[in-house]
């Protein structure tokens, strides 16, 4: 076991890397919680237009169609993507100024009917500054990786925590929560207890935060790796044709993957994207597999030509990767955390640990590391019965 | 001697719940229907334990403690 000496060091170390780190956790918590609600707050926020009811099975309308409609009610402006409706058959053909333009906006079809159903608002309400705040801090990638960073001092805290956790509560029932004792004992009794029930579930948010912060540059990277090498093997006789049917490309991507559907299109010309292709996210059905995502290149000029290349990650890591393609596209961000499954329960115990670290007073802990310390001492150099009669 | 470190005493109870809270988000993410209510159940558990250690903790000054 950790001798006395070593467990100061890693109460220090849990001391300081969660002083470090909570402030950004805090604010982190407190950005996730409307998060997690995203989809029942704009549903409540924005005007929205239902699709048609029909059976699942009905047939599809055509996506060159509402492409089409798209182009003749913004003939000056760019096709950047289409997106599938997690919850509803609704297709969103996003539309922007230019390829490189920041600010894109979205058309609702009906994915039964193709009619045209609304236009949501511009991309620019409280959730997404609201979201921004959470992913980066308005400072883009420099934000993300600091926010992945302090993701990094979480876990090393937690691991510290979870070993100086183990002397402190040798002679303590699990849940002991001393009431009767000074209100600084009784807190950190509280801090300990809520650290430790909670302990899996911080560690996943923190892990899954990190892989999030990492999603941009592994994008980055396997944009330019994999898929430079995919469109290299592929370029004979290319000439960009921008005309070309997607609902072809969607067809023949389905043909190609028939026990997957499609996710979103990115059009050729998006920064996402290439410029002579079709890069279309298909996603699995069953619930394990509706989050492993597979890319599919769809040449424009050549629509016989198919490239599938699947996307052996694992489940949130892919995710992660396809949803910083979509993440300009679609509010997507909140669903990081393992899917459906977003927390933020550290909340209150790194709270604990603020208040107990700041605190001017001789700390509960730092009496508990100095009885440790003389116990330690006594063990080692008196008989092993004087030691342990307390 | 000094007597063994209690892993079981100190560590039992928190790896359980720990691997509770696991389940409960693996079968959230990975299941629907009987799994996700499964998945409540097991994730409620960390909070109802922090209720309940917290309201069967004797009150203030209902027995002397020891200190520290």
């Amino acid at each position: 076991m950790l001798t006395a000496k070593k467990v100061r060091l890693w109460y220090r170390v849990h001391k300081w890397t969660s002083l470090i780190c909570t402030a950004f956790l805090l604010m982190s918590c407190m950005t996730g919680l409307p998060l997690i609600f995203e989809k029942e707050i704009s549903h409540l926020t924005e005007h929205h237009i239902r699709a048609a009811v029909l059976p699942d099975r009905a047939p599809l309308a055509n996506l060159d169609d509402m492409v089409a409609s798209a182009r003749l009610r913004y003939p000056k402006q760019q096709i950047l993507a289409l997106a599938w409706d997690v919850d509803e058959p609704r297709v969103f053909v996003f539309v922007a100024p230019g390829y490189r333009s920041n600010t894109s906006h979205r058309l609702a079809f009906d994915a039964h009917t193709g009619r045209f159903l609304d236009e949501p608002k511009p991309d620019h309400n409280f959730m997404d500054y609201i979201t921004a705040l959470h992913v980066e801090m308005f400072a883009g990638l420099p934000g993300e990786l600091f926010l992945g960073c302090m993701a990094g001092l979480f876990i090393i805290s937690l691991a510290s925590g979870v070993l100086v956790y183990g002397p402190f509560m040798r002679r303590l029932e699990f849940g002991t929560i001393r009431k009767n004792a000074h209100r600084r004992l009784r807190w950190f009794d509280l801090h300990n207890l809520i650290g430790i029930v909670t302990l899996s579930w911080a560690v996943v948010v923190g892990t899954t935060g990190i892989m999030n912060t990492l999603s941009r540059p592994l994008f980055g990277l396997w944009r330019s790796h994999e898929l430079a090498q995919l469109i290299a093997s592929n370029r004979a006789g290319l000439s960009p044709d921008y005309s070309n049917s997607v609902q072809a490309a969607v067809r023949a991507a389905l043909s190609a993957l028939p026990d997957m559907q499609i996710d979103s299109v990115l059009f050729p010309g998006n920064k996402l994207s290439t410029s002579h292709h079709y890069l279309i996210w298909m996603r699995g059905k069953a619930p394990v597999t509706s989050r492993l995502f597979t890319p599919v290149l769809g040449r424009c000029s050549d629509r016989a030509t198919y490239n599938c290349k699947r996307a052996a990650l694992v489940s949130s890591h892919s995710r992660s990767l396809a949803s910083a393609a979509l993440r300009r596209l679609r509010r997507d961000a909140a669903q990081d955390h393992l899917g459906d499954f977003r927390c933020c329960a550290h909340c209150g115990a790194t709270q604990w640990q603020l208040s107990l670290a700041l605190s001017p007073q001789k700390r509960p802990s730092k009496l508990e590391l100095d009885r440790l310390v003389k116990v330690e001492e006594l063990a080692a150099r008196e008989t092993p019965a004087g030691a342990l009669a307390r | 001697m000094r007597q063994p470190f209690p892993f079981r005493k100190v560590y039992g109870a928190a790896s359980l719940i720990a691997a509770l809270t696991l389940f409960g988000l693996l079968s959230a993410l990975l299941g629907d229907g009987v799994w996700d209510a499964l998945s409540w159940v097991t994730l409620v558990i960390p909070l109802a334990v922090i209720v309940w250690m917290y309201s069967r903790a004797p009150k203030a000054s209902a027995h002397r403690e020891r200190r520290l």
